[in-house]
């Protein structure tokens, strides 16, 4: 019975073709849009998650002295990096501390306050992302066991005069020019530049030393910044949690801890805002496309109000009648859906191809299935639900009124 | 026990502050196997009177009995499955699905008491047959002429086998040739078959065919007579 009331359905939006394609065209905009839209959301997600898993590596777990507020400068958290290395699931850890200090040279006689950045050599070899390539002009840059070793910024080592083999001293300790870093006058290492707050710090301007040895040079002891590295295969979050227990059993309170999820978590909310706004938008165009729908059953009702009254003379029931509209309005609404489905992920295919083109920026394209069949699902839902009221005011018609209506 | 009893049936319409009595107090008795024609000038309450039986409208007081059973009360679902399965209408103005063929028309009554399509299909087919449209099945209402299109109707109305056939003036928009074929065919179906038939005439010729003959005025009976 089913499939006869789909052919009765069908029967009219085939007979007004014109005018149930002007309505169907309604719900596409609105799906196109809404489509469109979510998965260039979807496809803009996972490519900063993408890109943020690239430089921050999904096993990293960042810890901060001091609190939540961004940009103030961390204070140092006194730990012994050895230590936490032993911790059950950690696998490397290389913390990093800057500070400014005397730094003097003899031959030719210089003197200047500089930025010294105490730079565990696991930072380059297990954290790259954060610290960058490290490209030295001259000499070779530090490895563990080096002590009392510096490698000097490009525009530090010009105003010095300094070659590797050079002897400087800083805050009064002898220190030996291993190496010179090849000018970088752009780039803020991450790391440095998350350990100095707000601070702007630039390479070219700075000395690196062996992170052992800031402890004998500076006052105090430990670092603002901490990275450590959860083992392969394990829960990044549960080493985190397990991390910030150790800390606060040895004593050292107000840490901050951030990991790859709490990253991406934070950009997928924020994400999740633009396109909740977005899809707002969407399901306003869907509205309208539904109020069309509405219109056009309503019209179509009023056509058919003999047609009802015959079927209705011979034997139809109220519910068959509400089938046979129910359905029509349906399948509008799911045939807008599919058409909308398709125009939707052609435009969000050509936007990121676009924005491939034209931006230098790789938009990925995500192609989701439960999107898709969430759509089409409520496609089907809207045209229902548009088609509600039509339908049951035609299959309350009075046989008899049918009959007389000309 | 007749098969059909109107006792003191009523009808009245409200037309803003004016009342219409279409009917006032129709008592009536119909057996099985009967044809009958309604008579009467135009306005005094015979195509009311057909909706009223067929369970198309319903009485403002008064009472209808379909074999004993009083119809008020009855659902709107027990209404539709008796207008289906007593019932088959015929009307002036044909009232056939346009964008259905022949066959589809035909079929239509049978789909909403879920007759499996082949059923119906071959039914269809048999029905067309006994009208002579054996051939026409895939023609469209506008495909037709007057007369075929009326004979598709009653083929319409005999989809469900109904014990009662209604007529609202089936040969008013026929020549008299098409007419007579129309009730010749409504005859047969009576003779033959046992199908009590009620037809609303203006045409005297066509009351003819008639075994009964009632003629309303002003909502109420005025006559009935006898013949054959
Ligand atoms: N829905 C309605 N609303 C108001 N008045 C109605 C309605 N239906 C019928 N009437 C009135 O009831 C009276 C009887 O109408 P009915 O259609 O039964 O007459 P009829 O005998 O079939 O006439 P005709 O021979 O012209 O078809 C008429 O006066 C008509 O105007
Ligand atoms: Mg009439």
């Amino acid at each position: 019975m089913v499939k006869d009331f789909f052919f009765l359905a069908t029967r009219t939006v085939r007979q007004r073709r014109l005018r149930s394609w002007l309505t169907v065209i309604g719900i596409v905009i609105g799906i196109t849009a809404m489509v469109a839209l979510l998965s260039l959301g979807l496809g803009l997600e996972r490519t900063i998650i993408q890109y943020v898993e690239g430089i921050f590596g999904v096993n990293t777990i960042m810890i901060m002295g001091g609190d939540e507020e961004v940009g103030a400068i961390p204070r140092l958290i006194d730990i012994d990096p050895d230590l936490v290395r032993q911790w059950e699931g950690v696998v490397a850890v290389a913390p990093i501390r800057l500070e400014r200090g005397e730094v003097v040279k003899d031959e030719p006689p210089v003197s200047e306050r500089l930025l010294v950045v105490g730079l565990s050599p696991e930072m380059v070899t297990e954290f790259r992302a954060f610290i960058g390539e490290f490209p030295i002009a001259g000499g070779r840059m530090l490895i563990a066991g080096d002590e009392a070793k510096a490698v000097l910024g490009y525009n530090v080592a010009q105003r010095l005069g300094a070659t590797p083999g050079a002897t400087i001293e800083i805050e009064g300790k002898s220190f030996e020019v291993v190496g010179i870093m090849e000018t970088d006058p752009e780039v803020v290492k991450a790391a440095m530049g998350a350990a100095a707050g707000q601070e702007p710090v630039f390479t070219d301007e700075s000395i690196f030393i062996p992170f052992a040895m800031m402890d004998d040079v500076f006052n105090d002891a430990g670092a603002p910044l901490f990275l450590a590295k959860a083992g392969e295969g394990e829960r990044v979050g549960i080493v985190a949690e397990r991390i910030d227990a150790a800390l606060a059993e040895a004593g050292v309170a107000d840490i901050l801890l951030i990991t790859f999820e709490d990253i991406s978590e934070g950009l997928g909310d924020m994400v999740g805002i633009v396109q909740a706004f977005v899809a707002g938008l969407a399901a306003i165009a869907l509205l309208v496309g539904g109020v069309g729908v509405m219109n056009t059953m309503y019209t179509s009702v009023l056509e058919r109000t003999r047609e009802i009254g015959v079927m209705k003379a011979v034997g139809a029931q109220n519910g068959h009648i509400l089938s046979i509209f129910l359905i029509e309005s349906s399948l509008m609404g799911l045939v807008g859906g599919i058409i909308g489905v398709v125009f939707g992920l052609l435009l969000s295919a050509g936007t990121s191809l676009a924005v491939g083109h034209f931006l230098d920026f790789e938009l990925l394209l995500v192609i989701s299935a439960p999107l898709i069949l969430g759509t089409l699902l409520f496609s089907l839902l809207a045209g229902a639900i548009a088609g509600m009221l039509p339908a049951r005011r035609a299959s309350k018609l009075r046989p008899v009124e049918a009959f007389r209506y000309e | 026990m007749s098969l059909l009893e109107l006792h003191g049936v009523t009808r009245d319409y409200q037309l803003g502050k004016t009342w219409v009595h279409a009917l006032r107090g129709v008592d009536l008795s119909i057996d099985s196997g009967e044809i009958i024609a309604i008579m009467g000038p135009s306005g005094s309450g015979k195509s009311t009177l057909l909706h009223i039986i067929g369970c198309l409208d319903m009485p403002s007081a008064g009472v209808v009995e379909i074999e004993g059973k009083a119809t008020d009360g009855l659902s709107e679902r027990r209404l539709s499955i008796l207008r289906g399965q007593k019932f088959g209408f015929v009307f002036q103005t044909f009232n056939l699905v346009a964008s259905l063929t022949a066959q589809g028309n035909v079929e239509l009554p049978m789909i909403f008491q879920g007759v499996k399509p082949t059923r119906r299909a071959q039914r269809a087919g048999e029905l067309l047959g006994k009208v002579d449209l054996g051939d026409r099945k895939k023609h469209r209402p506008n495909e037709l002429s007057g007369g075929e299109r009326q004979r598709v109707s009653i083929a319409r109305a005999m989809a469900n086998d109904p014990d009662i056939i209604l007529a609202d003036e089936p040969t008013g928009n026929l020549d008299s040739e098409s007419g007579a074929t129309v009730m010749e065919l409504l005859r047969r179906l009576s003779k033959d078959e046992g199908k009590t038939v009620i037809v609303v005439t203006h045409n005297p010729e066509v009351a003819a065919y008639a075994e009964r003959v009632i003629t309303l005025r002003d909502g109420q009976i005025l006559k009935e007579e006898r013949r054959g």
